[in-house]
């Protein structure tokens, strides 16, 4: 782990409070972002992959109950600071990009507004005249015309592809060193996607960050990302470069999860392959290897824990088999 | 019985719950526990303090106190619970109505609602006694009209979120009749805070029934009610406070337990507004 | 033309929503029983409209829909309720579709009175249905909210199919789901199929899904159909444009990056105010003048496919 990294994760683990005692939402997870490099997290619901990406902005839910390990930005401890401190952060070096574009936009300010304030923590002594034009040249960049009109605009009266536009742009307006992107995609239309996706990749060529983008999509994980982080309750079971990891799966649980993808070419009438069983509990973890329980190739040794191993230069698995 | 347990566990709702079983079954055993008849003069022992006899007392006519409370009891309470349940039921369905109505409709009946809750209710009542005349009967049909919109209202809203519901959607691709769907599937899942605002009503209605009758205008003597006692008992609260004690505590006891209880209800019901342990 | 009596037939039909929206504008489809057909499309395409079009949810304003031979066109409700007995669908958010004071034993009682069945007699069918559904017993007294979203999908399927229809519409059956049990629900189907030689009508924006499990796809863009065809052939060498752009969007694993996506500019057009000419022309590629003013017929082609565009893409692309 010596690479030059923007953003170094150290044995996190995050628990929440819940009726039933702590649920073990992230245990030991390590991750190091490299600069102008796209990350992916990939994984399941339950996973433990919007846990991470809240943590990496500092939004943790009001239950949580134990942050253990460092959140790493060049070498700060994210974890140490204080709340003001944290929000200093947000929307200087940090910036996310949402699911839903509505539940981050505010309905009753209009777009230009709420452009024009995202940067004011970046550029507290620019006016509002410079703010509203960075803004607009910002927007053509994410690909909206006319944005003397979407400015004026109310948040609602734009389509979701467009909305999501905005949220790339205010996040891109903070200048962000690292940039969150949660599923940003799949409230959308396939084609629309696609504009997104594309829109990613661009933003990427002069970016001088990292992105973080999470995702439930295989698919869209290969095109996109550098890297990827498959986890899983909890748990990151496999990382390494994007083309090795999916050429050469070597957990059991991303073999599993690749071979559930439905490929349209393979015969009609063939059995669809899916993983039997389900997640762990979170609040009882079971000792040994996480995905033992569901697991084709377990045997003696998966009751203890395997930790993280190499298989091929940055990429490593947990799993005794490798 | 869950939600009477849940009811119980909170202080305010298990003193909610003691007053107003208290106050019901004070009602309810009227004949049982009074120790006069209500109406029975006894003018040696006017407005006397309480005693062995009079436990609490009696009124300017000698009439026992005690006794008379516990028939106030009775008229206020029954005043409430019919009035609250007549009023559920034609709310209910006018509410209900106006939801699935065609626009004419929904607007006649909303403006029905609108021009009966414009006025204030002391006023609305006043009026309509001077229509139908004082009375028990008529004191349950008037307050009963004005209490109507306030459950009308709340029943077309709670119809109106569930009306776009999937699960009705789904009910009628099974082939359900729109009775059956209204029956089963609308109704169960709009009583919940209409039952609560009835709880929160009867305390309502009873001042209301008490005031009316304060003015005269209410139940008419010698049937016993709170506001005629409280009447009666500042004309001569120079000679004892007894009377006003009495029937001013019994109506503080009752409206106090019925509010509690309504609003233990309404947090037992109300999964939303419930506060996790 | 000889009346078929095991399929739904839907001929020229479109729906309109009060305030003008003409969400299904004159389709013609056909599903037998035995067969899958899959409804791909964008928001906007009116793929839900179509698929509760066919289960007397949506009256049409226009066209006609036959079922098993019988026309629907002015419902009665004797009617309807035969027609419910034959085309059940299933709603996209499993727990939401589930009345929610019902327990799952009613729920699974209440389709039986509803058509007059005989619930004891039936009962033993019922349980039968839940353990190959994979539900236990044990959860027929829980509320739907006690049980898990899976599971909640599997009562909703269960509801649908106690009272044997021939049909069954799936509007969004794996929204939701992970990938690692949306196989499984996927299987459950084509055996539910088999089992009772069902027709199922699947309604996705998924094409994964859609291009494993269905025999034939009709591809709907604003509301038209714009290709069709027996699903194998269409998605190896799509005629129509938007339905290359469709299969190029799809995201697949593809690490290396060999597939060159064509990505289409613009948005999806309001249905409320749709393009003139083609509906598609805003945002296609290859469009020529004429497709501005010509709205192009959805024609017959080779082997039973259907297209609907002047300039159709080679067929062995």
């Amino acid at each position: 782990m010596t690479r030059d990294a923007l953003v170094e994760i150290r044995s996190l683990s995050i628990d929440f409070a819940t009726g039933r005692g702590a649920v073990h939402a992230l245990r030991d997870v390590n991750l190091s972002v490299g600069r102008r490099r796209i990350v992916g997290l990939v994984g399941e619901s339950g996973s433990g992959k919007s846990t991470l990406a809240l943590a990496l902005l500092g939004l943790l839910p009001e239950n949580t109950s134990k942050v253990t390990g460092n959140i790493e930005l060049e070498g700060k401890n994210l974890l140490a600071l204080k709340p003001e401190q944290l929000e200093h952060l947000r929307g200087r070096r940090i910036a996310m990009i949402f699911q839903d574009p509505m539940t981050a936009l505010n309905p009753v300010f209009t777009i230009g507004t709420q452009l024009v304030d995202a940067q004011r923590n970046r550029h507290p002594d620019l006016g509002r005249k410079e703010l509203l034009s960075r803004a607009a040249a910002m927007l053509i960049r994410v690909g909206i015309s006319d944005p003397e009109t979407r400015l004026a605009a109310y948040p609602h009266q734009l389509s979701g592809g467009m909305r999501q536009r905005v949220m790339i742009a205010m996040a891109l307006l903070c200048e962000p060193d690292v940039l969150i992107a949660d599923e940003p995609t799949t409230a959308l239309d396939v084609t629309i996607e696609a504009q997104i996706v594309d829109l990613i990749k661009d933003i990427q060529a002069e970016f001088s960050g990292s992105i973080i983008f999470v995702s439930h999509s295989l698919g869209l994980i290969s095109e996109l990302c550098d890297e990827v982080a498959v986890m899983y309750a909890g748990k990151v079971v496999e990382s390494g470069p994007t083309r090795g990891l999916f050429a050469h799966p070597s957990h059991p649980y991303t073999q599993a999860l690749l071979a559930c993808e439905i490929d349209p070419d393979t015969e009609p009438g063939e059995r669809l392959v899916t993983i039997k069983g389900g997640l762990p509990d979170l609040v009882d973890v079971p000792s040994g290897c996480i995905f033992a329980d569901r697991c084709p190739a377990r045997f003696e040794k998966c009751s203890q824990e395997p930790a993280l191993r190499e298989v091929a230069p940055g990429h490593d698995a947990a799993c005794w088999l490798v | 019985m869950d939600i009477l347990r849940r009811i119980w566990r909170s202080p305010s709702g298990r003193i909610g719950l003691i007053a107003t079983l208290l106050v019901v079954i004070g009602g309810l055993a009227a004949p049982l526990l009074a120790t006069h008849m209500p109406n029975q003069i006894d003018v040696a022992a006017r407005l006397s303090p309480p005693s062995a006899t009079h436990w609490l007392g009696t009124d300017q006519l000698g009439r026992d106190l005690f006794s008379r409370g516990l028939y106030g009891t009775r008229v206020a309470v029954g005043v409430a619970l019919a009035v609250t349940a007549i009023a559920l039921v034609i709310g209910i369905l006018l509410g209900v109505a106006a939801a699935y109505a065609p626009a004419p409709i929904e607007r006649i009946i909303l403006a029905v609602f609108d021009i009966i809750s414009a006025y204030p209710t002391l006023i609305l009542a006043l009026a309509l006694v001077a229509v139908l005349g004082p009375g028990l009967q008529n004191i349950i049909i008037l307050v009963t009209i004005v209490f109507v919109p306030r459950f009308g209202r709340i029943a077309r809203a709670q119809t109106l979120t569930i009306k776009e519901q999937p699960f009705l959607e789904a009910e009628r691709a099974l082939g359900a009749s729109g009775g059956r769907i209204m029956l089963f599937h609308v109704l169960p899942n709009i009583v919940g805070p209409i039952v609560v605002l009835a709880s929160m009503n009867i305390p309502v209605v009873i001042t209301l029934e008490a005031g009316l009758s304060f003015l005269g205008v209410g139940i008419r003597p010698p049937l016993a009610s709170w506001g005629s006692m409280l009447f009666d008992g500042f004309t001569y609260i120079g000679q004892s406070v007894w009377p006003v004690l009495v029937a001013g505590g019994m109506l503080t006891l009752a409206t106090l337990g019925f509010t509690l209880f309504g609003e233990a209800l309404r947090d037992a019901i109300d999964p939303k507004l419930r506060r996790e342990p | 033309m000889m009346a078929e009596t095991n399929t739904i037939e839907v001929e020229n039909i479109s729906v309109t929503f009060a305030g003008g929206v003409q969400a299904v504008a004159g389709i013609s489809l056909k599903l037998s029983v035995g067969e899958t057909l899959g409804l791909v499309g964008e928001s906007g395409s009116g793929k839900t409209t179509l698929a509760k079009a066919l289960v007397g949810l949506n009256r049409p304003e226009s066209g006609r829909v036959v079922v098993e031979g019988r026309d629907l066109t002015g419902l009665t409700r004797a009617d309807r309720l035969w027609l419910r007995r034959r085309v059940q669908m299933i709603f996209q958010d499993p727990l939401s579709s589930l009345s929610p004071r019902f327990t799952i034993r009613k729920l699974l009682a209440e389709p039986l009175a509803i058509h007059g069945l005989n619930a004891k007699e039936r009962w033993p069918a019922v349980l039968d249905l839940m353990a190959r559904l994979g539900l236990s017993e044990a959860q027929l007294d829980k509320f739907p909210h006690q049980v898990s979203g899976g599971q909640a999908r599997r009562v909703a399927i269960a509801r649908a199919l106690v009272i044997d229809p021939s049909f069954l519409i799936a509007d969004e059956p794996t929204a939701g789901l992970d990938v690692s049990v949306q196989g499984e629900l996927l299987n459950l189907l084509s055996d539910l199929q088999q089992r009772f030689s069902l027709g199922i009508l699947i309604v996705s924006h998924n094409l994964n899904v859609i291009g494993r499990v269905t025999d034939r796809v009709a591809i709907m863009y604003l509301g038209k159909v714009v290709e069709e065809g027996p699903t194998r052939a269409v998605f190896r060498a799509p005629r129509h444009p938007y339905t290359r752009a469709l299969l190029s969007a799809n995201p697949v694993i593809d690490p290396e990056h060999k597939r060159k996506k064509i990505v289409l500019s613009g948005e999806i057009p309001s249905p409320s105010k749709p393009p003139a000419g083609c509906r598609f022309h805003t945002r296609c590629p290859n469009v020529q003048p004429r497709c501005l003013v010509e709205e192009p017929q959805l024609t017959e082609a080779e082997n039973g496919r259907r297209y609907a565009c002047h300039f159709p893409l080679e067929s062995a692309a």
